[in-house]
């Protein structure tokens, strides 16, 4: 027995190792400087200049067009993780609302409506999606970067699910309370529905900020560029030179997983609800 | 469980970013995945090689994708009623044994569940670390179909073939979603 | 077939808890035991420890002859019926049946032979290539008892194994299960918080209480003679009733009211005074009686039962039903059929006076009396 459990240790320990050894090499490096990197290699230890790095990788002017420095971009990200995941949760809870408690002309037409948007990956609409956008002349804005991303029934689906879940006596307690659709919704769905709406709050914050495709698409001015879109950018840039800036790339890679990572590790338990109830 | 958060948090980085750092880990000079290959006479070519560039887009991409995994067994493994486990250890002495009977056919809704994903994720969600593992010189370097419908619809302005591609996508997206539903309807029967 | 013996055995998490505290229990080759108490009392802790699905952290069990603590579960030669039956959703019901006796590499013509008998004993013949799911909750039943059975174990456990099946079912399936334990005859160790249950099953039954064993006998005999207040308010339905009582001689004074008890008091001084509600019945004018006020009536067809008080004290009667009911009631009992606990909850013994008496032997040590 207790064999066994050191050996299961060692193996988890081993994953671990796999999972955790690469960013944390990444983060040590990225404390180096760049030629030293360039000549000696990825590094474990600590190389004493983190604050220059992720100075100047936060303030320094990058890119072609010198518009945008890392903190901005890290600004566009919040933006787009923050607006895609409170749209997505305001969206869909209202259209699964919608579908659930309501009896409307053409609700199982609507519903196969939305059902077919899970088709339609952004990926496969990239070009009609952009023609859009660009006819609309919202390249380059934030509703262009976020709305287009919205258009998927995921969230609608797991709301429609837990809202199924809810006992029909609520609905009848609250019309004999008095309750119209509006307040039953405020007051009795939305609490009950709290850490649903946490869970996906999360998958989706980390899903908007890890968008890459779309947001290529859309921002060709580099002042709207996300930390995840400008990581290319970046790589061209240093791509020519003679020692490239290995500790600027690490350090903005750090900088671009910060955030997500931070949230998935504090809200683990949410996190994993929303995942695993969710079936994507 | 502890350790279950660090297994876990890889799942929140980027494609991209994770291209970025499968970069350095197979950079020609400092990556150490290189060197270690080197040790065993593969000399590895990113981005000039075929098949060692295809090795470490699929490198990278599993690795991103082993959190979630992971936490969809875990949650799989952890609805085996006890019970049931407890039943297993009473008829089957070789904890081997239980393992192949009982354990591994009922994760097999879960493990089927995970193929669909994980091949939809190798479809489309891979594209971040192609982009930035390939740096624009598609020329000879492996890419998926939705690489190829951005390059041809963006890069080349073949909107017609990008616009075909895209509906072979749909029709792959179509199929896999089909699969996807008729098992969550086999899973609810398994309870 | 083997006897169960279990020596001084507790349970102790880590953290400190004690969920069992230093039970013993002999079971002899064919009996079967049940172990009864409230949730949480420890029952199903010392179940799972004969199992060997718990660590035994103190005493021993043996099964047969052999001390069974280190030993793996599928080695101890016991067989186990869960409350959730447990079956194997991804199996047939044949599989099932048959799959504990495949890892044991008994020679298929006799794994097909045990599980056809079983099957047929269980009538689940027409289920056998069906799934889990498919069946219904009593078919489920039967089949988790099929896979205890085809393995012919020395001893089986139950586990509340009644408890998901609704009332109805659950009378029937307890009388099979009665059945087929005398048929097969094999030593078996059965948990309920079930006290009907109990009472009906067990060849003899024990009283589990915070993890220790109040009383372990004969179901009439704990019926009879409960050992402490704890037992005489679980077994038994309606509860005994439990008043305050003071012993003078042999005199019982409740409240304002006295029974002359006719023999000599087993202690002098306050006691807690056990009455069957089956045993009170209406007084004559002639007899000593309590004089009892209605409160409301519960009517179960058969009998009545009658709530209510004797000056400040609650009681329950079980009254005839064509019995006239009034606002006030003088009721008697007879004052062999009293029985007295101590401060500390424990029995009083009466001095071995009446035959009747003694044939209820205690097996727990009486305290001494006040």
């Amino acid at each position: 027995m207790q064999r066994t459990k050191v050996l299961d240790h060692i193996i988890l320990l081993i994953g671990v190792f796999i999972m955790v050894a690469p960013v944390v090499v990444a983060f040590t490096t990225s404390t180096h400087e760049a030629a030293d990197i360039h000549s000696n290699g990825l590094s474990l230890t600590w190389g004493g200049h983190f604050a220059e790095t992720y100075e100047t990788v936060l303030t320094r002017q990058g890119g072609f067009t010198g518009k945008v420095t890392g903190f901005n971009m890290m600004m566009n990200s919040m933006i787009l993780g923050l607006g895609f995941a409170a749209g997505k949760i305001v969206l869909s809870m209202l259209a699964a609302y919608a579908i659930v408690y309501f009896r409307f002309p053409l609700a199982t037409a609507a519903f196969w409506i939305i059902f077919t948007t899970l088709l339609l990956p952004l990926e496969v609409r990239i070009l009609p999606s952009y023609e859009v956008m660009n006819t609309l002349k919202l390249t380059n804005t934030y509703p262009g970067l976020i709305v287009p991303l919205l258009a998927s029934a995921t969230g609608t689906f797991y709301f429609r699910q837990f809202f199924k879940s809810v006992p029909d006596e609520l609905l009848e307690a609250a019309r004999i309370d008095g309750a119209g659709p509006f307040k039953f919704f405020i007051d009795v769905l939305v609490p009950l529905s709290r850490t649903m709406m946490a869970a996906i709050f999360i998958i989706m914050f980390v899903y908007g900020w890890n968008q890459y495709l779309w947001p290529t698409l859309m921002t060709t001015d580099e002042g709207f560029f996300t930390l995840v879109r400008g990581i290319k950018q970046i790589l061209l840039v240093w791509v020519g030179s003679n020692i490239p800036d290995y500790n600027e790339a690490f350090a903005l890679a750090i900088l671009a997983m910060l955030p997500p990572v931070m949230i998935v590790v504090v809200f683990q338990r949410w996190f994993i609800k929303g995942l695993t109830e969710s079936d994507k | 469980m502890p350790l279950i958060r660090l297994l876990i948090w890889v799942y929140a980085i980027a494609p991209p970013v994770a291209g970025l750092m499968g970069m350095m880990f197979f950079d020609q000079h400092i990556g150490p995945i290189v060197k270690l290959a080197a040790w065993f006479g593969w000399d590895i070519r990113v981005g000039l090689d075929y098949f060692d560039t295809a090795f470490a887009m699929i490198v990278v991409s599993v690795w991103k994708q082993i959190p979630y995994n992971f936490i969809f067994f875990l949650s799989g493994l952890q609805g085996i009623p006890t019970s049931v486990r407890e039943a297993a250890a009473l008829d089957c002495r070789s904890g081997l044994r239980r393992f192949w009977t009982v354990v591994l056919p009922l994760l097999a809704p879960t493990a089927f569940f995970l193929l669909i994903i994980n091949v939809t994720y190798a479809l489309f969600d891979t594209f971040g670390v192609i982009d930035v593992m390939v740096k624009d010189k598609a020329a000879n370097n492996p890419i998926t179909l939705v690489y190829k419908v951005y390059m041809d619809g963006f890069r080349g302005n073949d909107l017609g073939g990008s616009s075909a591609q895209s509906v072979i996508l749909m029709i792959i997206v179509l199929v896999l979603t089909i699969f996807q539903f008729r098992f969550i309807e086999r899973r609810v029967h398994y309870n | 077939m083997a006897a169960i013996d279990i020596a001084e055995v507790s349970k102790i998490y880590t953290g400190g808890v004690e969920a069992v505290k230093s039970v013993s229990i002999d079971i002899t080759d064919g009996e079967l035991i049940v172990l009864v108490g409230p949730s949480g009392c420890g029952k199903s802790t010392l179940l799972r420890m004969v199992a060997g699905l718990e660590t035994i952290s103190k005493g021993t069990v043996k099964i047969g002859t052999r001390i069974v603590n280190q030993v793996d579960p599928a080695e101890r030669d016991i067989a186990m019926v869960f409350q959730n039956y447990a079956l194997y959703p991804h199996m047939t019901v044949y599989d099932n049946l048959a799959y504990g006796l495949r890892n044991r590499k008994t020679p298929r013509a006799e794994i097909d032979a045990r599980v056809t008998e079983a099957a047929r004993m269980l009538e689940i013949e027409p289920y056998l290539d069906r799934k889990p799911r498919a069946l219904s909750g009593g078919q489920r039943q039967r089949v988790a008892m099929g896979r205890a059975i085809v393995r012919k174990p020395a001893a089986f456990l139950f586990d509340e194994p009644l408890s998901n099946l609704d009332a109805k079912l659950r009378v029937s399936m307890r009388g099979e299960i009665k059945r087929l334990q005398k048929r097969l005859g094999t030593t078996s160790l059965y948990v309920t918080h079930d006290q009907l249950e109990a009472m009906t099953l067990a060849d003899r039954l024990v009283v589990l209480n915070g993890g220790r064993i109040e009383q372990i006998g004969r179901p009439l005999d704990v019926y009879h003679a409960p050992a402490s207040t704890f037992v005489a308010s679980f077994i038994g339905s309606p509860a005994m009733n439990l008043v305050k009582g003071t012993l003078e001689g042999s005199r019982l004074k409740i409240g304002t009211h006295t029974i002359e008890l006719g023999y000599p008091a087993p202690a002098a001084g306050p006691v807690t005074v056990g009455l069957r509600a089956e045993d009170l019945r209406p007084a004559a004018i002639s007899e000593q009686a309590l004089l009892f006020r209605v409160d409301y009536v519960e009517e179960l067809g058969a009998q009545r039962l009658v709530h209510g008080a004797v000056e400040d004290q609650e009681l329950t009667v079980v009254l005839a039903p064509e019995m006239p009911l009034a606002d006030e009631l003088a009721i008697t009992i007879p004052a062999d059929r009293l029985h007295f606990f101590a401060a500390n909850g424990k029995r009083l013994y009466r001095q071995a006076t009446t035959g009747l008496a003694s044939a209820r032997t205690p097996t727990v040590n009486p305290e001494p009396a006040l």
